[in-house]
């Protein structure tokens, strides 16, 4: 009963603003002038554009995962092996992008690729080419672009589960026998499995239905599937494809999303995560399965540990140079956009070539600009509200209650994080087309409350997982009654996980574009869509003064987190700034 | 200084406790918990007086602390009662229960200071402004933590830690303290030392205490009486005397201190019993009222320093090993097929056994106890 009430409200928003619509969709897929047919499937699938499109598509979404685990793995492991000071900062340096406005990031490495921007000079400069390389607007600004913004997808469930790795593990193998590198094959590398399997889900998924990278740094001939989508919505108009090619979409990410839930619902789980492969079969078991296999290992243990042994010697270096440069790919675009804000050239160029504030007089003079800014401030604002209001309680029915129904429920609140926002806005605009609701900020609230209430929904989980009952049961046994003991005791225990789950959901509603490309109307523009307009229609450096601006105030939410943490935290910053 | 001239308020155990001073007799009547098909408590009943100083003994999922859970109000019993001072509490919330309780993990609540945390059960009962001002002083006091009130529990050791919890716990003069292994965290001379102070406090305050821990010495040294668990089951409730002299089960026997087990054939004649061991070639009679077996294989227990020794290069027994340990020494004897450990006093002048002597073995009768071959 209690866990029903719970979870009522995020139950009732989810299924008016997001299950409905979604339903309508796929049914509207399925229609054809007021009637049944599969008149939308069969055009699809005679034209060969969309296959296109669509293989296009996988490809970039598979490339990006690989060269993401590529170049997130020896990150996260260096991370691991850090103090816990020096992980926590480089943990943030990872998570700053990661809140940053995907906006702010592609608008950067425009700048960036651009043929007289940086990287071009420099390669210039080192006689590395002759003339600008065209990086951008073609798919190697995508390929770039993407990689730049799905990284930390990837570096935080690697860290997380290599974190957890026992490094005396790795040292008993060194022991028993293995030089360190093969040590790390045999014992490190099988026990982040589940990290680089969530990892490569969660970017796959992700960069299947991106948007508004491939749509700013992509050429105009080589459409990704989630462009075709809105093309058809908002200019061609056709609307029985745009719903057939919204299902295939979301049904494709819905099924990787299912066949991996395993590893996904594993996050409910109380049971303490397992240090060992949780594969079971060893190198030694599948030998013994194959006597070939056995033979062959024989042969080349010799080559192999003296393989090793080389390996051992460049080991660290690489690791280290590795690690670096992704760092340096994740903080780049702020190197650029920082000095930027500051430019006193009308154009954009980068460097400037002297320096001034007229960008930030220029933004603070014009009211369409400090509209949208207060319109994005107050309805991200209400939903991140919104979003902790029916999160908190949803995150302890699935926390600290058994129920049948458990792991769909869970399954469904957080599926839009995986169902692409393009999908579920052009559900949206279906479901409200024709009602007064289109252009009403309370359509950007109920949007922003879906797509930010699965954040807070995930970080009251992990809150509510590492809280320590014993309190609870202790302040029972000192006799205080449940309500009294949330009040006293685990409510001001979990605020800084509250005020992670609020930051979250804002910012995913304060960064929103592609709501906003179908919802927006005369009265109701958020931000992001006038920096889109801008980013589009003219670039200016008035964009990089947005992103100075979001800098300053998100650290300054970050300090206040950290306050709040610490003054929870009996008072150890530390403590509270390492995950 | 005693404690239990302080006025709380008598909200503190409404519903459950009685005015009267001797508060605190706990009995549990055929409870069991289930967990699915697994009995983790299975049928215990145990009383206890008021005042009383029990500790629940046992190995790791023996149902020691599901018990103490149950009674706690954390847990749910599948069946039986738990009663205080003759009320049936099994339907009472944990918060109303009125009890003590400190955790393994000393649970301080650590956004409040170690003040507001002995604060916290007084406020909860009411109580405000200065008399839980003087409360907590003087509670502090008694757990030798005068002047911490203003420190955060992060800022204390683990052992001032445990001590702050155990004022929080007795600061509303609970009739009945629960402790759930408390000393399991700290290292051994600090629990030494806590062992000794906890056992000023409960002669002090007075409550009942129940007392879990998997540490027989600890068990033993603290308590009145030790309840000994296995399986679920309550094996055997006694002084610790008791348990050591006259085990109940050859559990118990093995459990509490060292013991010797030696397969023996029975003969039954009259109210007497005759249990021979071939290795040893011993015979030892018991009445039958004291042998808890009835088939005709059982298991002599004899404890090592009822167990002689003496030089004898005719015999056949053989010392294997040897350790000394400053007034005894322990010996592994060879005897036929089976081991056996002695513990013989070390005198001045006399050698010590070396590896490989002969030595004649002799068992004192008397300090023996039959028990059924299948452990």
């Amino acid at each position: 009963m209690v866990p029903v009430l719970l979870l009522l409200p995020i139950v009732i928003l989810f299924s008016v603003g997001y299950v409905v619509p979604l339903a309508q969709l796929v049914l509207k897929s399925l229609q054809h002038d007021g009637a049944w047919s599969l008149n939308s499937y069969i055009e699809i699938a005679n034209s060969p554009a969309f296959l296109w499109i669509v293989l296009r598509t996988i490809a970039l979404a598979a490339t990006v995962t690989i060269v993401c685990l590529l170049i997130a793995y020896p990150l996260a492991y260096a991370i691991s092996k850090c103090s816990p000071r020096a992980a926590s900062l480089l943990l943030l340096i990872v998570t700053l992008p990661y809140l940053t406005s995907v906006l702010i990031r592609t608008y950067a490495w425009i700048v960036l690729l651009s043929p007289n921007g940086p990287i071009n000079q420099l390669f210039l400069r080192l006689g590395l080419i002759s003339e600008p390389l065209q990086m951008v607007f073609n798919s190697v600004g995508v390929y770039v672009g993407m990689v730049q913004v799905q990284l930390p997808l990837m570096v935080f469930p690697l860290y997380a589960v290599l974190a957890r790795v026992d490094p005396s593990l790795a040292k008993a193998a060194q022991s028993l026998g293995s030089p360190p590198t093969d040590a790390f094959l045999r014992v490190t590398l099988p026990a982040a499995i589940p990290g680089v399997i969530s990892g490569c889900t969660l970017v796959f998924l992700s960069s299947l239905g991106f948007y508004i990278t491939p749509e700013l740094l992509g050429g105009p001939d080589s459409y990704l599937i989630a462009q075709g989508i809105s093309l058809r919505v908002l200019i061609l108009g056709n609307f029985d494809e745009a719903a057939a090619q919204s299902t295939i979409l979301m049904l494709t990410v819905i099924a990787v999303f299912l066949i991996f839930r395993q590893r996904i619902a594993e996050e409910l789980d109380d049971r303490p995560h397992d240090n060992v492969s949780p594969s079971g079969k060893s190198s030694s078991g599948l030998s013994a399965r194959w006597p070939i296999l056995e033979r062959l290992t024989a042969v080349l243990h010799g080559p192999s540990m003296r393989l090793h042994e080389a390996l051992t010697v460049v080991r660290r270096p690489a690791l280290y140079v590795s690690a670096g440069l992704t760092l340096l790919l994740l903080v780049l675009p702020f190197v650029v956009v920082i000095p930027l804000a500051f430019s006193n050239a009308p154009y954009l160029t980068f460097p400037p070539p002297a320096y001034s504030l007229r960008w930030f007089s220029s933004l603070l003079k014009n009211t369409q600009w400090l509209d949208a800014l207060s319109f994005s401030l107050r309805w991200a604002g209400l939903s991140a509200l919104l979003s902790v209001a029916i999160g908190v309680p949803a995150a302890f029915a699935l926390v600290r209650y058994r129920f049948s129904a458990r792991v769909p429920v869970y399954l469904l609140l957080i599926s839009p994080l995986i169902v692409p926002h393009v999908v579920i806005a052009v559900s949206l605009f279906f479901a409200l087309a024709g009602s007064s609701l289109i252009g009403n900020p309370l359509a950007f609230a109920l949007s922003y409350t879906i797509i930010g209430a699965p954040y807070t929904v995930v970080v009251m989980i992990a809150g509510l997982k590492r809280f320590n009952r014993t309190l609870e049961l202790a302040a029972a046994s000192l006799g205080s009654s449940p309500l009294v003991t949330l009040r006293t005791v685990t409510l001001p225990l979990l605020l800084p996980t509250l005020a992670s789950a609020a930051l979250f959901a804002f910012i995913v509603g304060f960064d929103d574009v592609v709501f906003g490309l179908f919802l927006s109307g005369p009265t109701a523009t958020p931000l992001p869509m006038r920096m889109w307009d801008n980013i589009r229609l003219e670039i200016s450096p008035q964009i990089a003064v947005i992103a100075v601006l979001f800098l300053i105030v998100l650290a300054l939410l970050m300090l206040l987190r950290l306050f709040v943490g610490a003054v929870v935290q009996g008072r150890r910053p530390q403590q509270s700034l390492h995950p | 200084m005693s404690v239990s001239t302080a006025m709380v308020s008598e909200k503190a155990t409404a519903g459950v406790a009685t005015s009267q001073s001797q508060r605190g007799s706990v009995s549990v009547n055929s409870l069991t918990k289930m967990f699915g098909p697994v009995k983790a408590v299975d049928d215990v009943s145990l009383s206890i007086e008021p005042g009383e100083f029990v500790a629940l003994l046992g190995s790791s999922g023996s149902g020691k602390s599901t018990l103490l859970m149950m009674i706690a109000g954390f847990e749910v019993s599948s069946s039986g009662d738990i009663m205080l001072d003759g009320v049936r509490i099994n339907d009472v919330p944990s918060h109303r229960r009125g009890f003590g309780m400190v955790f393994q993990s000393y649970a301080l609540f650590p956004h409040m200071t170690i003040a507001e945390n002995i604060a916290y059960p007084l406020r909860r009962r009411g109580l405000r402004g200065g008399d839980v001002e003087r409360e907590v002083t003087k509670a502090l006091k008694l757990v030798a933590l005068d002047g911490y009130g203003a420190r955060l529990p992060s800022q204390l050791s683990g052992g001032q830690q445990q001590r702050v919890a155990l004022a929080r716990a007795l600061v509303f003069r609970p009739p009945l303290l629960l402790m759930d292994e408390p000393l399991g965290a700290l290292d051994r001379k600090l629990r030494q030392q806590l062992q000794m102070e906890i056992k000023l406090i409960h002669k002090e305050v007075g409550s009942t205490i129940i007392f879990v821990t998997h540490d027989q010495e600890e068990a033993l040294s603290m308590a009145d009486r030790v309840a000994v668990l296995e399986r679920g089951r309550l094996q055997q409730c006694g002084t610790p005397r008791e348990l050591y002299e006259q085990p109940a089960t050859a559990f118990v026997a093995d459990f509490i201190g060292e013991m010797n087990f030696l397969p023996v054939e029975l003969r039954r004649s009259g109210g007497e019993v005759c249990a021979r061991s071939a290795d040893v070639g011993l015979e030892v009679v018991q009445e039958a009222s004291q042998v808890l077996t009835s088939g005709d294989r059982g298991l002599l227990a004899v404890r090592p320093e009822y167990i002689g020794l003496t030089p004898d290069e005719r015999a056949t027994a053989t010392v294997l090993e040897s350790a000394y340990t400053g007034t005894n020494q322990s010996v592994l004897v060879q005897v036929g097929s089976i081991r056996l450990t002695a513990r013989t006093s070390v005198s001045p002048g006399r050698p010590l056994f070396q590896s490989g002597q002969r030595v004649r073995v002799e068992i004192e009768a008397s300090h023996t106890r039959v028990f059924p071959a299948a452990r």
